[in-house]
């Protein structure tokens, strides 16, 4: 049977590293502990904030096996695989499945695959057809063409086109796609997959969850320093409960927290992991803001507005006090 | 930037309705023919946002010519739900299928007996369970930021409500004489919701003869009474006859000696009588059905209990029945 992933609040996992670059296991376990009650899922290596397309294979081994350990079937994972060339992403496929087995981990598994990064448009549901065969477990796909543009691939398509998505869906091992982009394009991903009910369509773009809320749910980058108030905004956005409307003190606690979360959003975006590490490690949740080679380094200044902000909301305490 | 977020908003709602239409499928069949079947009204209940589209709906559906009502299930809980017959079918809206108020009376509503249909859009929800029929209305998007109000998932509801309502107008081929008979005066639809029994002549308002006395005593009842008919019962007081005023002028020329007569050599015999339990609107059915304006209301051994006259149904100079 198909397991289908879970509508709601999904976090896009920071990649914690120790000031040598290797993983930080104690932070990746302090910050999945932080964060895991308030989610439905967490993604772990994604490619944009989990600095996914720059972990060599021996550490996104480390980062897949260790995340299995400590969420121990607590929270669904979403386990990116992809890597620059088709052979390395089965590589991962294949390791993902060796590691559940010797684990003999229960929880729910879902492979996050960026298929743009190392393939075209064309063929790609016959690639997941061969996919398939190297294992059982639902795969989710994730489509970022700013990411993509970013990487300079000189691709003809920074998007999964939505005719391929609707070719895609008819295999029941896709469950779901996460888009960061355009709205319009969401919607369109929305009615290409209209006959798979379950099929799920993440909002991987947090300001489109924010104004227009998919109701599939978010896939959050700041969920990882403010995960009790994305949970809270995600779940008045995706099931609102009636009986909180009627509390008079409802629409100014969402209609500020909102705010809030666009706030620390328009601050985080400027060089997400980088300043998402920073404003963890000042939450004392990591150890190190170290970030992956080929990640921008923080700048002073970001640095700053970072600390200001955290302090402004209360997440961390003025010195002054 | 105005222009492009209302152009947004609306893609994202045109979009919900859209996506309805392979929604349709036999449970919207089934709900359907639950309603059409019924004997009953349809009871529309909601809370919230879902409560200000289920009184439209129930609003639409009564205008097209299935008796409906709206309950607000709160209400429902403090004595209204006395409203609800077994022979009514319940539309409850949640769009989260899990809402309290909701699923706080289902199983009050089952025990009445009365049919239960769904619209939601969480077809695993505890009330989608719990329900006969389940019309799924989920959508993929909703346009107000952080969930402060629904907006596709309402109009989705809406429109659904709609094609209910527009659908049974068609299988009940309603007519425009139906119009006419359900909008004169904009509350007509809310009157022929009512019970016979709420709205029937009781008592001494009753034109009652007995089968021996004269006709000129069962044309001074006719007077007195001014529903242009008096009803005949035998001596314990059973229903036997009729006697209109149609019924005179008939025989006044073909009978001799008509007002020395008794009764029960000019009444018409087995007259139409209606249960008072059925609604207005059935006794109005069955009176355009005979092509009669009275209906006796009478217990399980046909004595007396009342009359209704298409007049209390709808008040005077409002009908004419269909050519």
């Amino acid at each position: 049977m198909t397991t289908y992933p879970p509508r709601g609040l999904i976090g896009a996992l920071v990649t914690p590293l120790n000031d040598d670059h290797r993983i930080d296991k104690p932070s990746l376990k302090s910050l999945l502990e932080y964060i895991m009650k308030h989610l439905q899922g967490v993604v772990i290596g994604s490619g944009d904030v989990g600095e996914g397309f720059l972990i060599d294979n021996e550490r996104r081994m480390e980062l897949t096996t260790e995340s299995m350990k400590i969420a121990d079937g607590r929270i669904p994972l979403f386990l990116s695989i992809t890597e620059d060339i088709e052979d390395q992403t089965v590589e991962n496929i294949i390791y993902v499945e060796k590691t559940r087995k010797k684990l003999n981990y229960r929880g729910d598994i879902f492979l996050l695959d960026c298929p743009l990064h190392y393939h075209g448009n064309k063929g790609l549901p016959c690639l997941y057809v061969e996919f398939g065969k190297l294992t059982s477990l639902p795969f989710v796909l994730y489509n970022n063409p700013l990411l993509i543009t970013q990487l300079q691939k000189h691709l003809k398509r920074k998007n999964i086109r939505t005719n391929v998505l609707k070719k895609l869906s008819r295999n029941e091992q896709i469950v779901g796609i996460v888009h960061v982009g355009e709205l319009r394009r969401a919607i369109n991903y929305g009615r290409a997959v209209r006959e798979r009910r379950n099929f799920r369509v993440y909002d991987g773009s947090e300001l489109n969850f924010l104004s227009r809320p998919g109701l599939g749910g978010v896939v959050s980058q700041g969920a990882n320093i403010l995960p009790a108030k994305w949970s809270e905004v995600t779940e008045s956005s995706t099931n609102p409960k009636e009986a909180l409307r009627e509390d008079p003190e409802y629409y100014p606690r969402i209609w500020k927290t909102g705010h809030e979360l666009k706030l620390f959003h328009e601050a985080y975006m400027q060089n997400p992991s980088a300043i998402i590490k920073s404003a963890l490690k000042l939450m004392g949740k990591i150890q190190s803001s170290a970030v992956f080679e080929g990640t921008l380094r923080i700048t002073p200044k970001q640095e700053s507005m970072i600390h200001d902000l955290l302090i402004e909301h209360g997440l961390l305490q003025s010195p002054n006090v | 930037m105005v222009i492009k977020q209302a152009k947004e908003v609306l893609r994202i709602e045109a979009e919900a309705i859209q996506n309805l239409i392979d929604r349709v499928d036999k449970n919207f069949a089934n709900a359907v023919d639950l309603i059409y079947l019924s004997r009953g009204r349809v009871v529309v209940t909601g809370v919230g946002k879902s409560g200000i589209i289920g009184r439209k709906i129930a609003a639409t559906l009564t205008s097209t010519g299935t008796p409906a009502l709206f309950l607000h299930p709160v209400e429902g809980m403090h004595g209204d739900l006395g409203l609800v017959m077994k022979d009514d079918v319940v539309l409850a809206i949640s769009n989260s299928g899990e809402t309290e108020e909701i699923n706080s009376i289902i199983p009050i509503v089952k025990g009445i007996g009365a049919g239960l249909v769904a619209l939601t859009g969480n077809p695993d929800s505890t009330l989608a369970r719990d329900s006969d029929v389940t019309i799924d209305i989920g959508v993929e998007r909703e346009a107000c930021p952080l969930g402060l109000a629904p907006t596709a998932s309402t109009t989705a509801t809406l429109a659904m409500g709609d094609a209910i309502a527009v659908t049974l107008l068609d299988k009940r081929s309603f007519q425009k004489a139906d119009f006419r008979r359900i909008h004169p005066g904009g509350n007509l639809g809310e009157r022929l919701m009512v019970r016979v029994r709420d709205v029937m002549l009781t008592g001494k308002g009753i034109p009652i003869v007995r089968v021996e006395q004269p006709m000129t005593d069962a044309i001074d009842e006719m007077t007195n009474k001014n529903l242009g008919l008096t009803l005949v019962t035998d001596s314990e007081g059973i229903l036997v006859g009729i006697i209109t005023d149609g019924d005179l002028r008939r025989l006044i020329r073909s009978v001799d000696n008509i007002l020395q007569r008794p009764v029960k050599e000019v009444m018409t015999l087995d007259p139409k009588t209606i249960d008072e339990d059925k609604l207005a609107g059935h006794a109005l059915e069955e009176m355009e059905k005979h092509r009669i304006t009275s209906l006796a209301i009478t217990d399980g051994i046909k004595r007396i209990k009342g009359i209704v006259h298409l007049h209390d149904l709808l008040g005077r100079g409002e009908f004419k029945f269909r050519s």
